[in-house]
C-alpha cells in the first residue's frame, strides 16, 4: 500500500430502486486522512452510497475499494468501517464502556488492549468518567460524541458519518461542528460526512461532494465550489446567489466576457470554460455578498460592472444587511453588505450597484426552481 | 399526566362489562367452591355451612398432578413457540422483500382463521395410530399409541394453537427495536447472528415476556386440544374442570379447581415477569 493510494475508491456505481435510478455512475475517492462531505438535497442518493460503502446495499454496477482491496461484494463485517448513525444507534442495554468496547470484542482484541484504547478514545471524545452510564442517562451531544468513541475504537480504515449532526439543537450543531472536526483530525481518520446541511459541509470538508438526482455534481474543497460552480444547480445548492439568465456574446479583450440577459442587459462577466464539450453558459450567478451598494452617482476604483436599481426592503440584520433590489428592468436582487455604521438608503431610494466582472460567474444548466 | 375527573367517565362502559361479566360470575363460582357437595344432586349446599372440602380434597397427589402436567406441557410448549416463532417474526419485520413479509403475514393469519377443530383432527389423523405417518413416533423410541405420543401429539396441537399469535406478537417486538442497532453492530464487526442474539434478543426480552405469557395463557387454559389429541391419557385442568362440572356434577369441586387455576396462574404471570424484570433491568427500561 502506497501513500498515495486512496484509502476508499469508489468508481462507476449505480442502483436502481424499481424504475428510478437512485445512483448514476458515481466515482470518487478519499485520500488518507481527508475529510470529505458527501453533500445534497434529500434523496439525491447520498444515504444510498453511503450505504453502499458500508455493504448494506450493492451496487447494481461500479467498484468499491477499501484499502485497494475490491469490498464491492463484502459484507457490513468484512469491512473495516466505523458507522456513526444520525439516531447513533448506541446499544440501550450496554453501558457506554461496553458500547465503545463492543467492536473491538468482536475483532477479537484482548481485555486489557480493550479497556485501554476504551480510555483513550473517551479522553479523545472528552468523555472520561462516564464509563458506566447507559445512554438514556446521557444528552444528545454526549450520545453523539459516544457514538463517535465506539466507532473510532477499533481504528477503522473509514469512519461515515451520517447527518452526524442533524439530531442536535442548532447551537450545539454549531459548537459540536468544531469538535467533531478537531476529534477526526486528532484521530487521524478519513472520512466521509453525508449531510444536507451546506454550512456543515463548508465547515467541516477539506473537499465536498455534491450530489443531484444520482449524480455527482462537482467535486472540489468548499471554495471552488462556492466560487467556480460548474452549473447552476452547485452555485444555487451551496449559498444564495442572483441568477441572471443570457448567452455569452464574445470574449473581450480584457480578459473577461461579454454577457447578454434575455431582457438585453450587458454585462462583462468572468471567461466561460474554455474545455472542449463544456456546456454552453446558460446565465450567470452572482453571490449576494459580491453586490457593492452605493449612492448612486459615487465614483468607484477598480473595474466593476454599474446597475442602477431601487431598494425595494432593507433587512437588518445585525452584523450584516440584506438589501433587496429591483433592477429597471424588473428583475430582483439581493445584495449583503456588512453594517458598518454608515448612514442607510431608505426603501424606494435609487442606488447604485456595482459587481466585478470577476465575480459574475458563468454557468450550464437551468436553475432549479 | 393524571387524568381529568371527566376521563374517568370514560372507564364506566368498560367497568360495567367487566363488573358484569368477570367480577360477578367469578365470585359466584368462588362461593360455590366453598359449598358442600352431597353425591348424586347437583350443584353445592346452599343451606349448608360453608366448608374448605373441596380445596383439601385437590392437595391429593392425583389430583396435583393434573396442575403439574398443564403447566408443565403449558411452559414447554410456550418456550417452543418462542423457539419457533421469533425466526419467523424476526424475518417478517426485518426482509426488504414485501412479498415475503405479507405471505408470512397471510399464512400466520390464514391459520387463526382454521377451525382448531378441524386443525386437530387433521393432526391425528396424520400422526395418531391409524394415520400414514405414524412412524414419525418410532423417531421417538415409541408407537403412535403410546402415551408418551400421545404426550407429543398434544403438544404439536397446542403449538399448532398458539404459534401464530405468538409469532405475529413477535413482529411487532422486532419491528420496535431500530434496525439500525443491527447495522451498527454489523458494521463494528458482528455477523448478522451475532448481531440478532447479542442485540435484538435481549432487547426483545419484555415482548418475548408478553408473546410467552399470552401462549402460556392459551396452553394452560386450553381445553380441546388435550380432549382430541390426548386421548385420555393427557388430560389438563380445564378437561378435569369440565368433567367435575358436567358429567358428575359436582360444581363446588369445579369451582374449586376453577379458582385454584386463576390464582395459579396469576401467580405464575407476576412471579416470572418480576425474575425477568430483574433479571433484565435494562429491558425494563428500553421500548
Amino acid at each position: 500500500m502506497t501513500a498515495s493510494q486512496p484509502v476508499v475508491d469508489i468508481q462507476n456505481i449505480s442502483k436502481r430502486y424499481g424504475r428510478t435510478a437512485a445512483l448514476d455512475r458515481v466515482s470518487f475517492e478519499l485520500k488518507r486522512g481527508e475529510c470529505v462531505a458527501l453533500l445534497g438535497p434529500s434523496g439525491c442518493g447520498k444515504t444510498t452510497t453511503l450505504r453502499i460503502l458500508a455493504g448494506f446495499e450493492r451496487p447494481d454496477a461500479g467498484v468499491v475499494a477499501i484499502d485497494g482491496r475490491d469490498m464491492s461484494n463484502a459484507r457490513p463485517y468484512e469491512r473495516n468501517i466505523g458507522l456513526v448513525f444520525q439516531d447513533y444507534a448506541l446499544f440501550p442495554h450496554m453501558t457506554v464502556a461496553e458500547n465503545v468496547e463492543y467492536g473491538m470484542k468482536r475483532r477479537g482484541v484482548p481485555k486489557a488492549e480493550r479497556e485501554r484504547r476504551r480510555r483513550e478514545v473517551l479522553r479523545l471524545v472528552r468523555l472520561d468518567g462516564l464509563d458506566e452510564r447507559r445512554p438514556s442517562q446521557l444528552s444528545g451531544g454526549q450520545q453523539q460524541r459516544v457514538a463517535m468513541a465506539r466507532a473510532l475504537a477499533p481504528n477503522p480504515s473509514v469512519m461515515l458519518l451520517d447527518e452526524p449532526l442533524s439530531n442536535l439543537d442548532a447551537r450545539l450543531r454549531h459548537d459540536l461542528r468544531h469538535e467533531l472536526r478537531e476529534i477526526l483530525s486528532a484521530a487521524g481518520t478519513t472520512t466521509l460526512i453525508v449531510t444536507h446541511d451546506q454550512e456543515e459541509a463548508i465547515a467541516m470538508a477539506d473537499r465536498i461532494v455534491l450530489m443531484n438526482h444520482g449524480r455527482i455534481q462537482q467535486i472540489g474543497p468548499p471554495r471552488s465550489l462556492y466560487e467556480r460552480p460548474e452549473n447552476a444547480f452547485v452555485a444555487s445548492f451551496l449559498g444564495r446567489c442572483n441568477w441572471f439568465d443570457g448567452v455569452v456574446e464574445s470574449a473581450l479583450p480584457d480578459g473577461s466576457a461579454l454577457f447578454r440577459t434575455t431582457e438585453g442587459l450587458a454585462l462583462r462577466v468572468r471567461l466561460p470554460d474554455p474545455r472542449v464539450g463544456a456546456p454552453a453558459p446558460s446565465g450567470v450567478a452572482v453571490r449576494p455578498e459580491r453586490l457593492h451598494v452605493v449612492e448612486a452617482g459615487t465614483e468607484l476604483d477598480g473595474d466593476f460592472n454599474r446597475l442602477p436599481a431601487t431598494v425595494t426592503r432593507l433587512h437588518y440584520l445585525g452584523a450584516d444587511l440584506r438589501f433587496d433590489l429591483t433592477l429597471p428592468e424588473g428583475r430582483r436582487l439581493e445584495a449583503v453588505v456588512k453594517a458598518d455604521g454608515r448612514p442607510l438608503p431608505a426603501p424606494g431610494d435609487t442606488v447604485a450597484v456595482a459587481v466585478a466582472p470577476a465575480d459574475c460567474v458563468p454557468v450550464a444548466g437551468d436553475l432549479p426552481q | 399526566m393524571r387524568p381529568t375527573p371527566a376521563a374517568w367517565l370514560l372507564l364506566v362502559p368498560g367497568g360495567l362489562l367487566l363488573g358484569g361479566l368477570m367480577v360477578a360470575p367469578l365470585g359466584l363460582l368462588a362461593l360455590e367452591s366453598l359449598r358442600e357437595f352431597v353425591g348424586g344432586r347437583v350443584g353445592g349446599q346452599a343451606d349448608r355451612p360453608l366448608t374448605l372440602a373441596n380445596y383439601a380434597e385437590l392437595l391429593n397427589p392425583a389430583y396435583a398432578l393434573y396442575f403439574w402436567e398443564t403447566f408443565r406441557i403449558g411452559a414447554l410448549v410456550s418456550l417452543l413457540a418462542l423457539i419457533f416463532a421469533f425466526p419467523i417474526a424476526y424475518v417478517a419485520a426485518r426482509t426488504p422483500r414485501r412479498g415475503l413479509r405479507k405471505g408470512i403475514l397471510g399464512l400466520l393469519i390464514a391459520m387463526l382463521f382454521l377451525s382448531v377443530v378441524a386443525r386437530l383432527y387433521a393432526i391425528l389423523m396424520a400422526y395418531g395410530p391409524t394415520g400414514p405417518l405414524k412412524g414419525i413416533a418410532q423417531l421417538f423410541g415409541t408407537s403412535a399409541s403410546s402415551a408418551a405420543f400421545a404426550e407429543v401429539q398434544v403438544m404439536v396441537g397446542l403449538l399448532h394453537f398458539v404459534l401464530p399469535i405468538v409469532a405475529l406478537t413477535l413482529i411487532g417486538t422486532v419491528q420496535n427495536i431500530n434496525p439500525r442497532l443491527e447495522e451498527a453492530a454489523m458494521a463494528l464487526g458482528a455477523p448478522r447472528w451475532r448481531a440478532v442474539t447479542g442485540v435484538v434478543l435481549p432487547l426483545a426480552v419484555p415482548g418475548l415476556l408478553s408473546a410467552f405469557l399470552i401462549a402460556f395463557a392459551m396452553c394452560i387454559s386450553n381445553f380441546v386440544v388435550p380432549l382430541i389429541l390426548g386421548r385420555g391419557v393427557v388430560l389438563f385442568v380445564s378437561n378435569l374442570m369440565y368433567i367435575r362440572f358436567s358429567e358428575i356434577a359436582n360444581f363446588p369441586s369445579g369451582a374449586a379447581i376453577g379458582i385454584i387455576m386463576l390464582v395459579l396462574s396469576f401467580g405464575i404471570v407476576f412471579g416470572l415477569t418480576a425474575v425477568i424484570r430483574r433479571l433484565w433491568p435494562a429491558a425494563g427500561g428500553v421500548r
